[in-house]
């Protein structure tokens, strides 16, 4: 028995050939793959990253591509996402000397007291272990602040930003590694500092 | 239209309303000039409205969310160089549009409702012009342009979805009134309007926002451009499509005077 399509006219698959049917199966087909070709090339993207290396500090790491990276200022490197419109998502490795004496908890106070001096409504939200890739013990601190355009003339809505440190005390140095990004997409962007952090060797 | 939303200054009150209603004209205009015209000859093709609310259904509840969502070429293409932009938009973009369309039609009206062969370029047409709709109204409601640019923006996505359409069409045709159609022309004919999305979306914004005089260092952005090249693709496209149904349709005329 025949089945109905939608507009009620007599369904007839049986009366399409061995050409026709294989003309729909392959154009289904094509699409399928083309759509997963789409994916990889996603990936590939989003996930394709520069090497990074820096003798001096002996750390590696391996940043998104499209990211600028930059030196010049009082940290290690950092790279930014400068195609993100509103705050540009930020990876930054600083390293500041410690003496023996120095503790995790140490570092975190003085850098929240010095955030706490320049950055609009700066807050810590939680403290807790964290193990980097190579199981080093460390600490990672989670904290917002509010974002303000430094250039007067380009008005713009303040953003809220979330930021997370992952703080290790190895060899009389203190690395900070440092996520920033707007906080209705940290979530998101997350992976991103995950697969830096997979790389990251130092 | 163009023109009148370029030279009318719009109160601030206005201006979304008049973007929606830019977003929604093509369908306007094709409810008007092809389904409400269909409706008056003595056997009308049945089904357009359905193919293009179908389609309209199919691109909010699947097209946009899984190209924003999933696919999210506006994080990883505009920075990319040329080449890797045009195969990059014709396998997300593009390929998801041109399969959901197909398997609208496909799946409504082929092969039941197609008589002649200019029945593929109506349905696809309609396919094209709510699919379309969808898009345009997502970027109004969301980008809340003013009304130039909403109407430059639905008159790209309509070229880019209509020139789609007829070329699907014409795949859906041979495979429905060849008689020995070549297996792997449906496919090519998707392949082939996918690889055009991949051009348009961004050959059209490149010379909508670069300048092309050496002498003009700085960008200038020139909507003009993009427009003129979103005309020309769509009278290019359907000047091939004319001559290929032309052919198709010589050919079946001499092969039934052949028969006879």
């Amino acid at each position: 028995m025949a089945s109905r399509d939608l507009l009620g006219a007599a369904a007839r698959p049986e009366s399409l050939t061995f050409r026709q049917r294989w003309s729909h199966y392959i154009a289904v087909l094509y699409c399928l793959v083309a759509t997963l070709i789409g994916l990889n090339l996603r990936d590939a993207a989003l996930t394709a990253t520069i090497s990074y290396t820096n003798s001096q500090a002996g750390i590696r790491a391996q940043y998104p591509a499209n990211w600028l990276i930059d030196e010049s200022g009082n940290y290690v490197f950092r790279v930014r996402d400068l195609s993100r419109p509103g705050f540009k998502t930020t990876i930054q490795v600083a390293t500041r000397p410690v003496s023996p004496l120095t503790s995790t908890r140490n570092v975190l106070d003085a850098l929240n007291l010095s955030r706490a001096q320049t950055l609009a409504a700066y807050e810590v939200l939680s403290e807790e272990f964290y193990a980097l890739p190579d199981d080093v013990a460390a600490t990672a601190m989670t904290y917002t602040f509010v974002d303000t355009q430094d250039n007067p003339f380009l008005q713009s809505i303040p953003v809220v930003v979330q930021g997370l440190d992952i703080l290790t005390i190895r060899g009389g140095q203190a690395l900070v590694i440092t996520f920033l990004a707007d906080a209705s997409a940290f979530d998101r962007l997350r992976p991103v500092f995950d697969q830096f952090l997979d790389n990251l060797e130092f | 239209m163009l023109l009148a939303v370029r030279f009318v200054t719009f109160p601030s009150a206005l201006k979304q309303p008049t973007a929606l209603f830019v977003a929604l004209f093509p369908a306007v205009l094709w409810l008007r000039f092809s389904w409400l015209r269909e409706r008056t000859v003595p056997e009308p093709r049945q089904g357009l409205l359905l193919v293009a609310v179908i389609a309209a259904l199919a691109a909010n509840a699947v097209g946009v969310p899984f190209v924003n969502n999933v696919l999210r070429p506006d994080e990883w293409l505009p920075l990319s160089g040329a080449v890797s932009r045009i195969v990059g938009y014709a396998f997300t973009v593009g390929v998801i549009h041109e399969f959901i369309r197909y398997l609208v039609v496909r799946f409504t009206v082929w092969p039941s409702q197609y008589r002649t062969r200019l029945d593929a370029v109506a349905y696809g047409a309609a396919a094209a012009v709510g699919y379309a709709t969808v898009l345009n109204l997502h970027f109004v409601l969301s980008a809340d342009p003013t009304p130039e640019v909403a109407a430059l923006r639905v008159f790209d996505e309509l070229v880019r979805q209509v020139a789609g359409g007829i070329i699907v069409g014409y795949g859906l045709a041979e495979v429905r009134f060849n008689t020995r159609p070549f297996p792997f022309l449906l496919a090519a004919t998707i392949a082939f309007a996918t690889l055009i999305t991949g051009i348009a979306i961004p050959v059209a914004s490149g010379l909508a926002n670069v300048t092309l005089s050496v002498n003009s260092p700085v960008t200038a952005a020139n909507p003009l451009r993009g427009f003129l090249f979103s005309a020309l693709l769509i009278v290019g496209v359907a000047a091939m499509l004319v001559f290929l149904y032309n052919t198709a349709i010589r050919q079946d005329q001499e092969a039934a005077a052949g028969e006879v």
